[in-house]
């Protein structure tokens, strides 16, 4: 896609999560940024628009990316959002079957990475 | 009629007569002749009736003219009755002439069989002998296997008695009526006590009911049993045994014993558990490694390249940068290195084979791999198939191209590189080539192996991991990796895998 996505980051390490922002945020798309599956639930449930994308990272506190990614994609209003998982874990790879994201990248990832990732996957909402 | 007044004529006095009708001589005379011709009546008949009984007896005939030959004795004892109160003499001369014709005749045709008589007996004779030889052979025969049998007991008791193991042997509905000394050492018990069922006695409360479960079923089944439980020492202690028992079956396939063994396998299980719980803990520890290790990678790759964008005014700083960057990639890939070389050190390599697109992966690797390619002005091409899907494990493949292209900017000296995925016969083929300094033909059999690298470590840093993590990935896919080089000129190295 082509102009600026309607990005939600939910990465519980706080300078990835930063460093994202800064690299999306670069790239002139709007960027909201949760630091684990729980807050993005509760940040879903207020947004006003849907994001176009989801960048997922998996090992996080209170809520991981498994358990958010099964509560978001059985949800009426949530499920079409497009979900990238970012994730420093081998275990993204034994489980993707499980996770059937839009795509699972390892960690680390650079910056045109990034911009790649977002420019292939953003769906945002009309 | 005449002829049978004559026979009867009444005018010859009675023999009676001659016994001075004395009752004792008259009655003698009449009870013995009468005894006498039965019997011979009765002989008679029994030789009838073998004749007829026994088919194939030789010189039938023979008997008959004998049976014959008595009738007519027996008969003229009779008439010899009845002459003593009638003195029918011309019958009984008559049966008498019959009689003596009838003795003559067969004691002339007896005659000619005498010798075929003694050589038909020494036939049997012979015939004897020679069964009496075959019954001997035989039970010498049967001796020598008993024999046999027996020296085969004792060596199987032999061996039994001096196993290391515990072991024992059971009927075929799985009584247990044999135990080696080293059972009735190891448990402290006595024959008297294992009687029966009586082994349940040294087993374990808490496993004792899986065990008899699955020895049943084997009974029942005939299939082999094998299990581990504990059993009890004669100290009162535990130690876990692995169960082995084998059925022992007969020429129809039924089970005919059970050779039951107990192995001491306490060290080794512990020595197991030791060992999971090793490697559990370096996966941990390699999962937490994983995530710390990137982590920093990540953040300080992209706060630098977005720094490197940013500065556009000041060429010495925006150098600084690029060099951090250039040696934060060699960290990367260092990190990576280690992490798989660990990994695959102690349980070799695992992959989970799904279905994997190979161009989507090598599209993503180039993506990553675009920063560094930028900074050392080597330009990254994709070419061939749109999409090529195999069997493999994403990850590992992603670490095969992820290394090849690593190792094509780095001694490509800022050539193009090329990665051109393809589908042959049988198979699909990744070729990486660069134009760069190219490996010479010695170097080119030894680059695979661990700790290895073409050129000296003090020009191009590593490990020399990269390549051994590419055979090894490879292999583990049922896949071979290949190089064709020549210094100065370039290096293709292609990767096969099994459609």
């Amino acid at each position: 896609m082509t102009g600026p996505c309607n990005v939600l980051v939910v990465e519980d390490d706080d300078d990835i999560r930063e460093s994202l922002v800064d690299v999306l945020t670069e790239y002139g798309h709007v960027v909201h940024a949760v630091t684990n599956g729980a807050e993005a639930i509760v940040w879903l449930e207020q947004a006003a628009t849907m994001p176009g994308l989801i960048l997922l990272d998996l090992m996080m506190p209170v809520m991981d990316g498994f358990v958010f990614r099964a509560m978001q994609r059985t949800h009426a209003r949530w499920a079409s959002i497009p979900v990238v998982v970012l994730s420093a874990h081998a275990a993204s790879e034994t489980r993707r079957e499980e996770l059937q994201a839009n795509a699972v990248f390892k960690k680390p990832l650079g910056v045109s990475a990034i911009r790649d990732i977002v420019d292939q996957h953003c769906q945002n909402a009309a | 009629m005449d002829l049978w007044q004559a026979l009867v004529d009444p005018r010859f006095m009675p023999h009676g007569h001659c016994y001075w009708w004395e009752p004792a001589m008259v009655w003698s005379q009449v009870s013995t002749n009468l005894v006498i011709g039965l019997s011979y009546l009765s002989i008679s008949a029994t030789l009838w009736m073998l004749t007829r009984r026994m088919k194939g007896i030789p010189f039938s005939k023979a008997y008959l003219a004998f049976g014959l030959f008595i009738v007519s004795c027996g008969i003229t004892h009779f008439i010899d009755i009845v002459t003593i109160w009638r003195g029918v003499y011309w019958l009984d001369v008559s049966l008498r002439a019959f009689t003596a014709l009838a003795s003559a005749a067969t004691a002339i045709w007896l005659f000619p069989l005498f010798p075929r008589v003694v050589s038909l007996g020494a036939l049997f004779q012979a015939e004897r002998e020679q069964s009496r030889a075959a019954l001997q052979e035989e039970l010498a025969r049967s001796e020598a296997l008993r024999r046999k049998l027996e020296a085969s007991e004792h060596q199987f008791r032999e061996v039994v008695e001096n196993l290391p193991d515990l072991a024992w042997s059971a009927a075929a509905d799985g009584a247990i009526d044999f135990y080696n000394q080293r059972w009735y050492e190891y448990t402290g018990t006595t024959s008297d006590d294992m009687l029966g069922w009586g082994w349940k006695s040294v087993h374990d409360a808490a496993h004792i009911e899986a065990v008899e479960a699955q020895w049943r079923a084997s009974i029942t089944s005939g299939v082999p049993f094998e299990m581990e439980f504990p059993l009890r020492a004669a100290d009162g202690s535990f130690r876990w045994f692995l169960t082995r028992v084998r059925p022992l079956r007969g020429p129809t396939g039924d089970v005919l014993r059970w050779i039951g063994t107990n192995t001491d396998i306490h060290e080794q299980r512990q020595i197991r558990g030791e060992l999971k719980r090793a490697v559990e803990q370096r996966d941990l520890f390699l999962s937490i490694a994983a995530h710390e290790l990137r982590t920093p990678i990540m953040t300080m790759g992209i706060q630098l390249e977005l720094a490197e964008q940013a500065i556009t005014d000041a060429p010495p700083v925006r150098k600084r940068v690029s060099t951090a960057l250039t040696q934060l990639e060699r960290l990367q890939t260092l990190v990576e290195e280690l992490l798989d070389v660990t990994r695959m050190g102690t349980d070799g390599l695992t992959i989970a084979k799904v279905p994997v697109d190979l161009v989507e992966i090598a599209r993503a690797v180039l993506d990553r791999k675009e920063g560094r390619a930028q900074r050392s002005g080597t330009e990254l091409r994709l070419r061939g198939d749109a999409q090529l899907v195999v069997q493999g494990d994403g990850s590992r493949l992603d670490r095969v191209l992820t290394n090849l292209v690593n190792n094509a900017i780095k001694y490509g000296n800022g050539t193009p590189v090329t990665v051109e995925v393809s589908r042959a016969a049988d198979h699909a083929e990744i070729t990486v080539t660069d134009h760069g300094i190219g490996i010479a033909a010695a170097d080119q059999a030894r680059i695979f192996d661990k700790f290895e690298r073409a050129v000296s470590a003090d020009n191009f840093g590593g490990f020399g991991l990269g390549l051994y993590i590419v055979r090894e990935i490879v292999l583990a896919h049922g896949g071979s990796v290949g190089v064709t080089s020549e210094p100065s000129a370039g290096t293709t190295f292609r990767v096969r895998l099994p459609l």
